[in-house]
């Protein structure tokens, strides 16, 4: 590395290019470590994800085809009360069955009449602005998806767009097919005690 | 290629200063120095940090992402209707008649003792007057027409003691029971258990006296 033996022409650096350059570089290290960092950022993100446990509805609709529906809603728990009071000396599994049977019978209603019902609930929860309503609809995966697209463009028709509404993908066989179905008497945040039927799948 | 690159631009810049050689070359050396001290520094630091913060693999780090069931999927929730608890008093009907304390007497003694059916009627099977003959009319006539909400049956007993100084009606549920058909997480609670106009509420006891 001498220093005194330099009988070269002298070659000016250029310093407009070479600030040119510096800012280019600059740049382009700013740009990067902003990308670099992103992941490590989005790992700080906290993002509210489903928890996996039961989903929680006031009425579930289950598509079954383009022509009926089993409608499930708060009135369903006093039935599935009464069988669990009346048939409690069957096995759990059998009990499961029956009570399962019995609402699919009761709570399956052609489309003319759920579309019935649904012009009640939009109207009822226009008449009641400060109560919010959740209804999941659950739908077959064979089903055409207009068929909840339907459902929720009723749902939306609300003034106060107090009517929330979830899609899970599921059939009837599911329902039928559960582990267990019963009451389970619980407090909701507001202190009342409710009977609300737990699906198991 | 870059280092190297930023080695020869600083080289070049100081070679065009105009000093003295050994000035030049400790600027030079100075550099080298303080940007060799910088690589050391950062290497020290990045040791520091867990290698797979250092090392991003995209890919390996989405296969390490658990996406949860939705809910829905794995079970649903429906809530049912309020649980009211049921209340267990007279019904407030204009066929109640109520009874006029005022008309007892200060001398009444009257011990009534009645059945409630299962629809809330009331039936005197037992009553004892003294003191005011007319008191013990009065109070079976007005009891008879009370009904109650048909929550709990049983046996029901009125003490009235209007000489008394302290409670001068005691209200005995004690015979009472919950129907059997009322599903067992609804609760009973009491309420009004008389239609007496006239009458202070402090004297009045109920629970199981007699």
């Amino acid at each position: 590395m001498g220093f005194k033996n330099i009988k070269r022409t002298k070659e000016k650096v250029e310093l407009i290019s070479l600030i040119d350059m510096l800012f280019i570089l600059l740049v382009f290290f700013l740009v990067t470590s902003f990308v670099i960092r992103l992941p490590l950022q989005e790992r700080s993100i906290s993002i509210p994800t489903p928890e996996n446990r039961p989903g929680r509805a006031q009425i579930v609709i289950q598509l079954i085809d383009g022509n009926t529906v089993f409608w499930l809603d708060e009135t369903a728990s006093a039935e599935v009360r009464n069988i669990e009071n009346r048939m409690g000396y069957m096995s759990r599994s059998r009990l499961n069955t029956y009570i399962v049977g019995k609402l699919v019978q009761k709570y399956t209603i052609p489309y003319q009449e759920f579309t019935e019902k649904l012009g009640n609930l939009v109207h009822t929860a226009d008449k009641n602005p400060d109560h919010q309503y959740f209804v999941m609809i659950r739908s077959p995966d064979a089903l055409p998806y207009v068929h909840v697209v339907n459902v929720i463009s009723r749902l939306t028709k609300t003034s106060y767009n107090n009517i929330n509404f979830g899609c899970v993908g599921g059939s009837l066989k599911d329902i039928r097919d559960c582990n267990s179905i019963r009451t389970v008497t619980e407090v909701d945040s507001y202190g009342n005690r409710r009977n609300n039927i737990q699906i198991d799948f | 290629m870059i280092h190297t690159a930023t080695v020869e631009i600083i080289y070049r810049l100081i070679s065009d200063m105009n000093t003295g050689k050994i000035i030049r070359r400790i600027l030079f050396f100075t550099v080298l120095l303080a940007a060799g001290g910088l690589a050391v520094y950062r290497n020290y630091e990045i040791r520091k940090i867990p290698y797979e913060k250092i090392m991003l693999n995209a890919s390996e780090e989405y296969s390490k992402i658990l996406i949860p069931p939705r809910p829905g999927i794995m079970g649903i929730t429906i809530t049912g209707e309020i649980i009211r608890p049921l209340v267990f008093s007279i019904i407030g009907k204009a066929t109640v008649t109520a009874l006029d304390w005022g008309r007892l007497g200060n001398r009444a003694v009257v011990k009534v003792t009645a059945t409630i059916d299962d629809k809330g009627r009331v039936f005197i099977t037992e009553m004892r007057s003294g003191g005011h003959t007319e008191a013990g009319l009065l109070i079976s006539e007005a009891l008879q027409t009370w009904i109650y909400t048909p929550y709990k049956t049983g046996t029901i007993k009125f003490f009235f003691n209007l000489p008394s100084k302290g409670r001068k009606l005691i209200i005995d549920t004690s015979g009472l029971r919950r129907r059997n058909d009322i599903p067992p997480e609804k609760r009973v609670y009491d309420g009004q258990l008389y239609y007496i106009n006239g009458i202070k509420s402090t004297d009045v006891g109920i629970g199981s006296f007699l």
